[in-house]
């Protein structure tokens, strides 16, 4: 196939704008008239409010509104993805930083003074921090459904059958700590009644899962909600619909002005969301030659206060089903007093995919197999079973077809990431360093992970395409835009369909009253899943514009084509109009110009599904006498369809390295284990990785081109971090001999293991304690 | 943050009469990227922000016959790209180029990283090494004073509330003298977990070590030197072995507090650890100076 704007590097459509600092954020934004809201949050882990008195505060000058839980309705909302289920401000807190009341003032220094004034009597209630220590029965409780949640199973065969017939059973248990999404920007909102209708900008990547919400819990017709979703700096999960975001709507309400609620850097850190604490083990059965007969997982986390996820939207499940004929997989989600904990970039899979990786790592090792070779024997290939999402359609008690895998690069990305990183030369085998030179050691190793490519279960988005009289373009999606390129991507697409230049399209993404409905930016959707409705309204607008060209060419629509912005008969290239020509023409019947306008409301089909996937390599240098490691090399091969745009895909490749090896190295929340609270709420002791701390990582594409996604592209931006933490730790383990099994290893965990010889036990890893003494 | 009074003098003397009527209310701020974020924390509170920025008198770096001097609004960005300093201060050049970022060297100024005082700071041990001094002037005249003084506590200095950080002077290193610096760092351009700045003087043989300084960051309220560790090394030939004596020694001099990055136990590794490589670094550089 021939393709046109697919696969181009084509500029971001908001480049200038961003590095001109001109793209406005919701913190950009300022209503006449707008007040400015303030939080008072909980000093105590666990607590019930015995009283609360809000009259000096409501005496301050400036002072325009106040809430506490008596301005609040009595019912719990529900995030669509569970990530938060609680009311808005309640009467008791679970967490240091919960609500506890809210300012709207004139100022934000009134706002912060009226804070002080709020009298408030606290009941102290017993908390509970720890992961296995809140599932224990006498635990005390911070959800009021009780801390432990029905797990989730996803399960075939009979996995004691399927362990009776391997030769090899390897157990293996991991850990990881909480990481923060760690945005550059903050997150607003903006909130304005006009009568019974209501106005909302905020940031967003989800901006209809935040309308259809927001309307239902506040009880409204949905045409009266309106939300204006604006860019993220980043997200990674954390610009969803969160509490914070109903603090001005209620406040707006009762001052009748324009309020403004912008968390301050601390507040995004400690108070919104973060990615869960977790436990995870992996009984694995293989055969002598390699050949997975039964894998059984079992995956904890906590969800802090007011998480409620029963479902981690993995893809663990489908990964290695090749051979398998026995699986189960068992997730529970626990609540603690802790910060709500919700999804991040690569939900589930990448802490599930460091267990599992590193059990096959030890059943390889144990059978004398190298880790290519045992992956390559088991990685689903297409047409194989895929039963990650059962659990949903029996939760919704939707009829489930039989699902099957679209289509699998994993065998090309393991072997051409092994070719570009000179594995044949560089592996020496387990445990044995490629060179030592003093105290320095050196190392490669490699991982596989997969993520979903989008949920078929999530809906069914809409576009829009108008085309405007001179030949321009507009195009309405209601995705959310995260710094991600989904403007860009999802104009190539019309670009490609409709025959026009790429620079003629116009986006117009995310605000509810203006875009049509679109599942939201979540589950890497938007190139595959988003993408095949904008390629249906384009297909339909290129109709339209054909139908039109027929009378004025003299052929039949369906011999009309269009390139390049030419309109032309096929196969007489010079039966030819411009399309801005066609477009302009004023119709004598109506005596104007002729209106094209297309909508389609299309998604991917419930099977075949699609994964996408990845194979990373890394060569690290590893200090034995600091415990430091350096990482030399970084090779990502990435099976991810079509590319529609390489210079995009790439960005999300990178971006996703850093940060999954920002968390494999050194990146925590820690947590203060007396009050629970995150000590490390700023970029000055949270530490990410930046350009210089790891070199380019070299990106490689296998493009595996997919029978379902739009031009067979598959989803690519929350897998990127889901292998970076078990290749580092099997670059490590055959630098040193020493295994890594509860991330994150920081220097002085790595120190310390070499000391001993042995890597602190994960079960001898918890996340709450404060210092590492 | 706090509302403050902004006051932006143009001369040295405008400020001294500032700061001299104020005492205790008044901050004064030259490139922020340390005040600032203190001030934003509410941390520091001042009732006048003096901004000396302005004062382009306080912005130089020369040569004289006896050292360097620099004045103290000159930006880290400066001393790291000057000419001058490439003659026995390229360890200034060191020290600078690891020191946050790009855009905090733009801004920032030597002499306000010195009267910031953060003790995992990058600028005053490397000055402890090289033996300089820094000049205050206010209504009252002028004093200088080593660094090493200069430095008293946590965020703490020896500057009365009416003085103003003029000048740091930095002595020539006397001959076969090699000075090198290196911190440990959970990512690049951060605070030092712990940093170490080893200076050596080699004696006329070129084979004994005639003077020595070790100064050790982040692991105690201000830059240490290490001297019983210094003292091993002096008047003997420096070997493995011996920077091996030192460095122990060195960390058991040390006096590391336990933060959520890193244990004090292990900030004594660490020292132990940087003592040595950074002594070989100084002794070969002394070997060719």
């Amino acid at each position: 196939m021939e393709l046109s704007a697919i696969g181009k590097r084509v500029a971001l459509e908001d480049a200038y704008e961003k590095v001109t600092g001109k793209l406005k954020f919701a913190v950009d934004i300022s209503l006449p008239g707008m007040l400015h809201a303030k939080v008072l949050r909980s000093p105590y882990a666990h607590a019930k409010i015995v009283n609360i008195d809000t009259r000096k505060a409501e005496a301050l000058p400036g002072v325009r509104a106040i809430i506490t839980h008596k301005d609040v309705p009595k019912e719990e909302w529900m995030e669509l993805w569970l990530n938060y289920y609680g009311r808005v401000i309640d009467d008791r807190v679970r967490f240091v930083g919960d609500e506890v009341a809210a300012v709207a003032a004139t100022s934000i220094d009134v706002a912060e003074e009226a804070l002080s004034l709020i009298e408030v009597e606290y009941e102290e209630l017993p908390h509970v921090f720890d992961l296995e220590e809140a599932m224990k029965p006498d635990a005390p409780q911070v959800s009021p459904y009780g801390n432990v949640r029905e797990p989730t199973i996803v399960e075939w065969g009979d996995i004691e059958q399927g362990f009776k017939g391997a030769d090899l059973i390897v157990e293996h248990k991991t850990r990881a700590g909480s990481q923060q999404h760690a945005p550059v920007g903050l997150n607003a909102c903006i909130a304005t009644w006009e009568g019974d209708k209501l106005t909302i900008w905020t940031s967003a990547q989800s901006v209809f899962e935040i309308r259809d919400v927001m309307a239902r819990y506040l009880k409204m017709p949905m045409s009266k909600v309106r939300v204006i979703g604006l860019p993220t700096g980043g997200s990674f999960g954390l610009f969803w619909l969160n509490n914070f975001h109903f603090i001005p709507v209620f406040l707006a309400r009762k001052a009748g002005k324009p309020v403004k609620l912008e968390l301050t850097r601390e507040e995004i850190f400690s108070t919104v969301k973060r990615r869960e604490i977790c436990m995870t083990s992996v009984k694995l059965g293989v055969k002598r030659d390699g050949t997975f007969t039964a894998i059984h997982m079992k995956h904890y986390w906590e969800n802090g206060a007011y998480g409620f996820k029963t479902n981690p939207y993995e893809t663990m499940s489908d990964l290695w089903v090749r051979n398998l004929k026995h699986g189960k997989f068992e997730f529970h989600g626990v609540s603690t007093n802790l910060c709500t904990a919700g999804c991040m970039r690569g939900v589930g899979d990448l802490v599930q995919d460091f267990c599992m990786e590193q059990a096959i790592d030890k059943a390889a090792e144990k059978l004398g197999m190298g880790p290519l070779e045992i992956r390559l024997k088991n990685h689903s290939r297409a047409g194989d079973p895929q039963r990650a999402d059962v659990p949903f359609y029996q939760w919704a008690k939707l009829a489930r077809p039989e699902k099957t895998l679209s289509s699998s690069g994993m065998d090309k990305c393991i072997k051409e990431g092994a070719k570009a990183i000179g594995w044949q030369e560089k592996w020496k085998g387990w445990g044995q360093p490629t060179e030592v030179n003093g105290s320095k050691r050196r190392a490669i190793g490699m991982a596989v992970s997969s993520h979903c490519s989008g949920q078929r279960y999530l809906g069914t988005s809409s576009v829009t395409v108008k085309v405007n009289q001179d030949g321009s373009v507009n195009l309405f999606t209601g995705a959310g835009r995260m710094g991600q390129g989904m403007e860009t991507t999802q104009a190539q697409i019309v670009a490609e369909v409709l025959g026009v230049p790429v620079e003629s399209i116009k986006g117009t993404h995310g605000d509810t009253e203006v875009c049509p409905w679109s599942v939201a930016t979540v589950a890497s959707i938007n190139a595959h899943q988003t993408g095949v409705a904008t390629q249906a309204a384009a297909a339909e607008a290129k109709r339209q514009v054909c139908e039109l060209a027929s009378k004025e060419l003299g052929a039949k629509p369906e011999d009309i084509d269009i390139k390049k912005g030419v309109v032309f008969v096929k196969g007489h290239p010079k039966r030819s109009i411009p399309f801005a020509d066609l477009t302009a023409k004023i119709d004598p019947e109506t005596g104007t110009w002729p209106t094209i306008i297309a909508s389609a409301s299309k998604s991917i089909p419930h099977s075949p599904v699609a994964r996408f996937y990845m194979a990373h390599f890394a060569e690290v240098e590893v200090d034995t006498d600091t415990g430091k490691v350096k990482i030399l090399r970084y090779v990502a091969v990435h099976d991810s369809g079509r590319i529609i745009n390489p210079s995009i895909c790439e960005n999300q490749v990178v971006s996703g390295v850093l940060q999954g090896c920002g968390f494999a190295l050194g990146e925590r929340l820690v947590f203060d284990e007396n009050t629970g609270q995150i000590l490390n709420p700023n970029f000055t002791d949270y530490k990410i990785l930046k350009a210089l701390d790891v070199p380019d990582p070299e990106v490689i594409f296998v493009e595996e081109i997919d029978p379902v996604g739009t031009f067979g592209a598959k989803g690519i931006g929350e897998g990127t971090v889901c292998p970076c933490a078990a290749a580092l730790a099997q670059a490590i383990y055959n630098a040193t001999g020493v295994e890594f099994n509860a991330i994150p290893f920081t220097p002085e965990i790595v120190f310390r293991a070499l000391r001993s010889g042995v890597a602190k036990d994960a079960d001898e890893s918890r996340y709450h304690v404060a210092y590492l003494n | 943050m706090k509302n403050f009074e902004y006051l932006a003098p143009k001369t040295v003397k405008d400020a001294l009469t500032l700061l001299a009527g104020d005492q205790g209310d008044s901050k004064v701020i030259a490139g922020g990227q340390s005040l600032l974020l203190l001030m934003g924390h509410g941390l520091v509170t001042p009732k006048y922000l003096i901004d000396i920025k302005g004062i382009s008198s306080l912005n130089y770096l020369q040569k004289t016959q006896s050292g360097l001097e620099i004045g103290s609004l000159t930006t880290h960005r400066s001393v790291e790209t000057s000419p001058l300093i490439r003659n026995g201060f390229c360890v200034l050049a060191q020290m600078e180029g690891a020191l946050a970022s790009l855009e905090t060297r733009n801004w920032g100024t030597l002499g306000g990283n010195v009267c910031h005082a953060d003790p995992k700071g990058d600028v005053c041990p490397v000055l402890i090494a090289l033996g300089a001094k820094v000049k205050m002037i206010s209504l009252r005249g002028e004093r200088t004073m080593a660094v090493e003084d200069f430095s008293t506590g946590y965020f703490e200095t020896a500057l009365n509330p009416d003085e103003l950080l003029a000048e740091i002077q930095v002595p020539n290193p006397a001959p076969r003298t090699g000075t090198a610096y290196h911190k440990f760092t959970m990512i690049e351009g951060d605070y030092a977990i712990v940093s170490t700045t080893v200076s050596i003087t080699l004696d006329a043989s070129n084979e004994k070590c005639k003077d020595a300084r070790i100064v050790l960051g982040a692991v105690a309220p201000a830059p240490m030197r290490a001297k019983r560790a210094e003292k091993v090394l002096v008047g003997r030939e420096i070997k493995d072995s011996l920077l091996q004596e030192a460095a122990q020694i060195a960390s058991e001099e040390a006096e590391p507090v336990s933060d959520m990055h890193a244990s004090d136990e292990y900030k004594r590794e660490l020292v132990k650890v940087l003592v040595k490589r950074v002594g070989k670094e100084a002794l070969e550089k002394a070997g060719m100076a």
